[in-house]
Order: structure tokens, then C-alpha cells, then sequence
């Protein structure tokens, strides 16, 4: 089956015959590749049967499920909760020197938050941050992180999920933290106890 | 191009001798991760705040050097050229596209469908494969302008960066200084592969085998720029539509 064919020189303009010829032999060595090999291993589509054959198509559907797993977002199985605005919060969160802890909000995405919090005059380490609805343990987003006596400002949360504050006290001394808050949230509470060593 | 070369006879590409190339060039390029950024890295840049240089400089670097789909790209686009200076003036072109687009596309966040920008980068590597073998003049009579091109597909190359690294959610912390230091790890990985690539280049250019399989290795090269864009498109028609 293999023609002795004048293939161009380098440089040399090619025979349309032979161009044509190569064009072809490449599209359908791809489309070739495509169907028999890289669609079943991919997506475990497996219109000949090759993949089943060369033992792909199982680990195609599984890369597909897990891609199409990431895609949903939040997972189907969280029952909706109920967020209701115009709430009002008022928290009170003691530190010991060395000690860290969290206020959250559950909020939807595009709810918005007015809040405020001091201390009791010494400087504490926060990070205002949120973690996504369903989001496997460990995955969040920062949006500031400070040392500061106290902040007040209005948060629209950028995706569903729980929002707020860790707040962690390097001081020698208790620090008290106050928040006040009012918005819109399904819940508005101190996280139980469970120190971020990440930060 | 070079009129020391003699015209050999050749064969024509035949499918078992293209095919058995093109397995051995999955197999090398099988190490690589395509375009997108390896899972490890991913938790570090969901993580990451406040400018991170160095980090994302040797992101920048690894992900040029492991995506087969840009170095199939540059290994085109460098097959016959023999002076350092066109090699670097193209390489130039390359890189202000990508930069162009990588560093707007974040801070604008435009976001295209990944799955479309890689099928594009597919036929980037289609395109210079028959521009290699003078195609589009044997066909039209007329070629596109290459400097034209290199940075017209450099933009949809930055895309796919810009447009990965955005589903990442990097943090508005130090965003800039590490968006441009992503950029310029994304240039010093070009410059590693690029001298990896001359230097086989260099040696493969002086044996008379380069002269029997110039033509075919550009239709090995367009095979697998054709197995890209349908891998890619599947992609996009399976995920995403």
C-alpha cells in the first residue's frame, strides 16, 4: 500500500496531489485516533468499541464524572436554605492570648451584610474570608487580611457559602471582640472552636 | 530556503510510519500535562495571597515547559528557521501576543470556554504545520503572512492562560505583580524548551534524514494538532455545551 510518491523538496512548492493526499492522510489519522483512543480514555465515548477493547473507556467515564462533578457548583444534593434579610446579629467572641475563632454568616451569593466590630482596645490579627457551600475542608477565600482594633463596612458575599471572620489574638493580654451585624443570612454565628494554623 | 538541499524522492507519509511516530510523540509528550495547571499547583494558587513572585514565576515557567500543546506550537513555528535572530524575532511576536492577552484577559476577567481557546490552539498547530510545507501557496497561491500569524495565535495562547488561571480564583492581593511575574515564568520556561528544541533541531538539521522526513514530520505535526482541536472540541461539546 505504500506509493512511491516525488514528495516536495524542502522549500520546494508541493504537488497539490501529493498535499492533499497528506492533508487527508493527517485529518483522518486524527479522527482515527480521536474515536478509537482519546474519546473513550477522555470522556469514555466509545462508538467502536476500541476503547472497551484497549481497556480505556472505564477510566474515560470516570475522568468525565469527576469533570463534570467540578462543573456543578453548588452539588445538586444541598437542600436550599432559607435566607431571609433585613436580620439582625449581635455577637460577642472572648480570646485568650494565642486563641482563634470565627464569626460566620451563611449567605447566599449577592447577599450583602452591614456589620461593625471593635475590640476591647488591643489590635487583633483577622482574616475576612469566605468558604464556599459544600466546598471540600481547607478550601476558601481570603478577601482582606489585618491587624486591626475594629472595621465596619457592608460585604456583598461573592458566592453562596458561609462568610466572615477568623480573628486570632497575638497579644499577651484576653481580647474581647464585639460584631454587630445586619443583612441577609440563613445563620449568623460563632464557628466551633478550630484553629487555622495556615495563617 | 536552502538550495544545497538535493529534491529526494520521497515516499509518501505513509499511515503506519505517521502513526508509529505519532504514538512516540504522545509517549514523550504522555509526561507533559496539557494546558491546564497541574492539581498540586491548583490547591497552592487557591490558597495563595499577596504577591507571591517567585511561586508564580516557576508556575509560569513548569507550565510552559509541560504544556506539549505550546511546544508543538513552537517546534512549528521554529522547523525551518536557521538564524538565531528570525528564531528570536518570532519568538518576540509570540510572546507579546500571549502577555497581551494573558495579563488583559485576568484583569478584565474575560473568561472564554477553555475547551474552545485550546481547540484554537489545535489549529495553530495545523496552521504552521502546512505553513511549513508551503501549503497555502501550493493551494491559493498566497500565504498568510507569518510574523501575522504567530502573534495573531500568541493572543489565543495567552487566552488559555489567562482564562485557566482565572478559574483558579486568584486572590485581588498582589494580583498584578503576580499575574506579570506568571508572564515572565511563562517566557523564561519558553526560552528552556525553545533551546531544548534548537538543539535537537541543530543536530537533527545536518543528517540526511531531515531532508527525507522534513514533509512528513510536518504531517505528524498536523496529525496532532488535528487530535488536539477534536480532543478539545469533544471537550466543549461534552462539558460544557
Amino acid at each position: 500500500m505504500e506509493e512511491e510518491i516525488h514528495a516536495p523538496a524542502i522549500g520546494e512548492l508541493p504537488n497539490r496531489k501529493v498535499l492533499n493526499k497528506a492533508t487527508l492522510v493527517a485529518a483522518g489519522m486524527a479522527a482515527l485516533l480521536l474515536v478509537t483512543v482519546v474519546l473513550p480514555a477522555e470522556y469514555g465515548i466509545d462508538k467502536t468499541g476500541a476503547g472497551r477493547l484497549l481497556g480505556l473507556t472505564e477510566m474515560g467515564r470516570m475522568k468525565r464524572a469527576a469533570a463534570e462533578n467540578d462543573r456543578a457548583t453548588p452539588p445538586a444534593k444541598l437542600p436550599p436554605l432559607d435566607y431571609k434579610a433585613g436580620q439582625t446579629g449581635e455577637l460577642r467572641v472572648a480570646l485568650a492570648p494565642g486563641e482563634g475563632r470565627e464569626v460566620k454568616a451563611s449567605m447566599r451569593a449577592g447577599g450583602t451584610m452591614r456589620y461593625e466590630w471593635s475590640t476591647n482596645d488591643l489590635p487583633i490579627h483577622y482574616e475576612l474570608h469566605g468558604e464556599p457551600r459544600g466546598a471540600a475542608k481547607g478550601v476558601y477565600t481570603s478577601y482582606k487580611i489585618a491587624v486591626s482594633k475594629g472595621e465596619s463596612g457592608d460585604f456583598t458575599a461573592p458566592m453562596e457559602g458561609t462568610q466572615g471572620w477568623y480573628w486570632r489574638n497575638d497579644t499577651p493580654m484576653p481580647v474581647i471582640v464585639s460584631v454587630k451585624a445586619t443583612g441577609e443570612w440563613a445563620k449568623f454565628e460563632i464557628v466551633p472552636l478550630k484553629p487555622r494554623p495556615t495563617n | 530556503m536552502n538550495e544545497g538541499m538535493s529534491s529526494g524522492s520521497w515516499r509518501q507519509p505513509s499511515a503506519w510510519r505517521c502513526l508509529i511516530a505519532f504514538l512516540l510523540l504522545l509517549l514523550v509528550a504522555g509526561a507533559a500535562s496539557a494546558h491546564g495547571v497541574a492539581e498540586s499547583d491548583k490547591g497552592f494558587l487557591e490558597q495563595a495571597t499577596g504577591p507571591q513572585i517567585g511561586a508564580f514565576l516557576y508556575l509560569g515557567a513548569k507550565h510552559m515547559m509541560t504544556g506539549y500543546d505550546h511546544l508543538l506550537f513552537l517546534f512549528g513555528v521554529i522547523f525551518f528557521l536557521y538564524r538565531m535572530r528570525q528564531v528570536a524575532a518570532y519568538v518576540t511576536l509570540f510572546a507579546i501576543g500571549h502577555s497581551t492577552t494573558l495579563i488583559s484577559g485576568v484583569l478584565m476577567g474575560t473568561n472564554i470556554s477553555s475547551h474552545l481557546v485550546d481547540a484554537v490552539i489545535g489549529l495553530s498547530i495545523v496552521y504552521k504545520a502546512l505553513d511549513n510545507v508551503r501549503a497555502f501557496e501550493a493551494w491559493f497561491g498566497w500565504k498568510p503572512e507569518p510574523r501575522i500569524a504567530v502573534l495573531f495565535f500568541g493572543f489565543f495562547h495567552g487566552f488559555g492562560l489567562a482564562t485557566k488561571l482565572q478559574d483558579l480564583g486568584l486572590k485581588q492581593d498582589g494580583l498584578l505583580t503576580n499575574l506579570i511575574s506568571f508572564n515572565l515564568g511563562v517566557e523564561i520556561g519558553q526560552m528552556l524548551a525553545l533551546a531544548a528544541i534548537l538543539i535537537v533541531m541543530d543536530y537533527w538539521r545536518q543528517t540526511r534524514s531531515f531532508v527525507r522526513n522534513a514533509f512528513r514530520a510536518n504531517v505528524v505535526l498536523m496529525t496532532a494538532g488535528f487530535l488536539l482541536t477534536g480532543y478539545q472540541l469533544a471537550g466543549y461539546w461534552v462539558l460544557e455545551r
